[in-house]
């Protein structure tokens, strides 16, 4: 998986870090300072994640945990992202991070208790009278690379004494098993991005596909897991709402629909970066042949009666198709 | 003509004994071989002699296709050993040793090993500096990182093979004298990685497919006319309705041209043909929205709205001469509906 593994000389000798370097005893790992000193110092092509990967392992340093922006998550409560990984070993091409490091190289930090920390402190101190969010995997995907870094267990404790937050991994992984030996929480919520199956072969490449996910999500909820769907991005396509209604009744022909607490629903857009990237490494791709324009956020979106028809078809699907209006949230958009 | 680049001319003996190169009359340091279509550059050793050399030679008209680098390199990763022959995929720099940002990427033929190159300011002789440097590169040079600046901003593809020359285990003083020694040997492996690898199709060589397609004659017919910037639209606009539909004509985009038109007009019909094809959701909401304002055209108002048809506003314009006329186009204006133009913006419209 990795051609070579760097290890932050601070943490060399934490358990945690022993039992990363143990999934990796057939590649050297060489010691360095800090990640910093080579991670995204030079510009190295996303697209080299294919056959140049490495791994870095280290401690995460600055703001641990951040706050997310508007329109981020479910509800009106305050929401943060926590920052334990970087990157992953998925290639869809509309993903924000070709744009984002500069290197498509992997981070695992390993100072989790730290992060912990941090989260209490927002969930007992600053939002003591709320019900804040914590998600994980705004910057990597939280149960893909979960049996290596086995920092599942670590958050289900840390959560089991916040009761009043809410944490939520986001994956497009079948990677479960980890996240099956816990006992499920009523507040710690799964959520599983999902498109049509077409859609998933030609844009989520190397991606577990759109019925695997599906099936990954009933073996959760049968566990007694909450889980959550995101249907985004969106990319249109001429019969979409087809596309969607059948992918909306193949979730519900699998898993019970009370046990979504959420489905979000977004269209592709883009940072005028990752648009560039997306063009570069993908000049192929099916997803580029629409009409994008610059709007006055910076982002790169379909016009808005597009993206808006959009929205409110699948919103449509989904209410037609028993959810409720609580239970739809429209992401990211204004 | 394909160039090919190598710092010293010991490292391209072989390809001099090989082709029949002669000295340009006209670049100084340049060779040519006519009937095999290639040229020999040597730069030198160094970033700034090879950045100086190849910009000249671009800049000079000469007609080049693409350009390989060809040479020696020290290994920097200790996997790599002596003699072995890669291609490189990405050329970095260190300037006195720091790493720095700007990289970039080079072709790659299909069968060769591939690696990545760190072309230094400096020799690196120190096994402390390999150590630092190992992590960014395999290997390490003293140009490819310049040519890569050179064909990026002329957009020539530059491809790269290497020889390993020192490796780190072979840490010697007299490391410059031994490859000198050997420098036969390794021009020798450069040609024949050269020869086996320059006649078979680089990897993503189909993009001249997309370019003699049928739709770009169109910017060469007698009846159309492309200002420079709608040349730059036709282009985009192609490049994106081939990426979902290879088979489309020529004559679709034509059907509804007319002799009665300026060649001008006629060219704007085939953008918007284009845009048609690529987006049809798009050109059936500004039917409709067009369709709204059509009494108010019909009475003479000029009508603008966001070309983007992103925001919501319509702008109105008109020249009004009498008290009637004011009446008359204060009632269209009353009835004009703009709850339903707003609904269009928020995806609403059935279309």
């Amino acid at each position: 998986m990795f051609n070579r593994v760097f290890v932050e000389e601070d943490i060399l000798n934490l358990p945690r870090t022993k039992k990363i370097l143990e999934h990796f005893k057939n590649v050297d790992h060489e010691i360095i300072h800090r990640i910093d000193d080579y991670f995204g110092r030079v510009k190295k092509p996303y697209l080299q994640k294919r056959d140049n990967l490495n791994l870095y392992i280290g401690k995460k340093r600055g703001q641990l945990v951040k706050e997310a922006p508007n329109a981020y998550g479910f509800g009106s409560d305050p929401h943060y992202y926590f920052i334990h990984s970087y990157n992953c070993i998925y290639e869809c091409e509309y993903c924000y991070l070709q744009g984002y490091f500069n290197s498509p190289d992997i981070v695992f930090f390993v100072n989790h208790e730290e992060i912990g920390e941090e989260i209490k402190r927002l969930s007992l101190e600053v939002h003591k009278e709320k019900r804040p969010w914590f998600h994980a995997g705004e910057f990597s995907d939280s149960l893909a690379l979960s049996h290596i870094t086995s920092d599942i267990e670590f958050y289900f404790d840390l959560f089991k004494e916040l009761p009043n937050s809410f944490l939520e991994f986001r994956t497009k992984s079948v990677n479960t098993k980890d996240l099956l030996k816990q006992k499920p929480l009523e507040n710690i919520i799964i959520s599983f991005s999902l498109s049509p199956s077409e859609r998933t072969k030609k844009s989520d490449l190397g991606c577990p596909s759109s019925m695997t996910r599906i099936k990954a999500m009933r073996k959760v909820t049968n566990a007694g897991h909450k889980i959550a769907i995101h249907l985004d991005p969106i990319i249109y396509e001429n019969n979409f709402e087809e596309k969607y209604e059948e992918l909306i009744q193949e979730i519900l022909s699998s898993v019970d629909l009370t046990k979504i607490l959420y489905i979000s629903v977004g269209v592709v857009r883009f940072t005028k970066d990752v648009y560039r990237q997306v063009t570069q490494n993908y000049p192929k791709s099916d997803l580029l042949a629409m009409e994008f324009i610059k709007t006055a956020d910076g982002k790169v979106r379909y016009p808005r009666p597009i993206r808006m028809k959009i929205l409110s078809k699948v919103k449509e699907l989904l209410l037609k198709n028993g959810f409720k209006a609580n239970q739809v949230y429209l992401c990211m958009e204004d | 003509m394909i160039l090919l680049s190598f710092a010293h001319r010991n490292e391209a003996q072989c390809f001099f004994e090989h082709f029949q190169f002669s000295p340009s009359q006209d670049f100084n340091g340049l060779w040519i071989d006519q009937s095999e279509g290639l040229g020999i550059l040597i730069t030198g050793e160094g970033q700034f002699e090879s950045l100086n050399l190849l910009s000249s030679l671009l800049a000079s008209g000469e007609n080049i296709s693409k350009v390989v680098n060809l040479g020696v390199a020290g290994a920097l990763n200790s996997k790599f050993r002596n003699q072995e022959v890669y291609q490189v995929r990405t050329a970095y720099l260190a300037l006195e040793n720091n790493p720095q940002f700007k990289s970039f990427p080079i072709q790659q033929f299909k069968d060769l090993k591939t690696c990545d190159c760190l072309t230094s300011s400096k020799r690196i002789l120190k096994q402390e500096i390999r150590t630092k440097l190992s992590p960014i590169a395999d290997i390490v040079d003293r140009e490819l990182w310049s040519l890569g600046f050179a064909c990026s901003k002329a957009k020539i593809p530059l491809f790269s093979i290497k020889v390993i020359s020192d490796s780190d285990d072979n840490d010697s003083k007299n490391i410059c004298e031994e490859i000198k020694e050997l420098a036969q040997e390794f021009s020798k492996l450069l040609l024949n990685a050269f020869l086996a690898n320059h006649r078979k199709n680089s990897k993503g060589d189909n993009n001249q497919q997309d370019i003699d397609h049928e739709l770009y004659q169109l910017l060469h017919d007698k009846n159309l006319y492309f200002t420079v910037s709608m040349k730059r639209k036709f282009k985009t606009l192609v490049s994106k309705v081939l990426l979902n539909k290879e088979d489309i004509k020529k004559k679709q985009l034509t059907v509804s041209i007319s002799e009665d038109n300026s060649k001008k007009e006629n060219a704007l019909i085939v953008l918007a043909n284009l845009t048609a094809e690529l987006n049809p959701l798009r050109t059936e909401i500004e039917g409709q929205l067009n369709e709204m304002t059509r009494t108010l055209v019909k009475i003479g108002w000029t009508i603008k709205y966001d070309s983007n048809i992103e925001d919501k506003w319509i702008s109105v314009y008109s020249k009004i001469q009498s008290s009637s006329q004011l009446h008359k186009l204060s009632k269209t204006l009353e009835s004009f509906p703009f709850e339903d133009w707003q609904d269009v913006f928020e995806g609403k419209a059935d279309v």
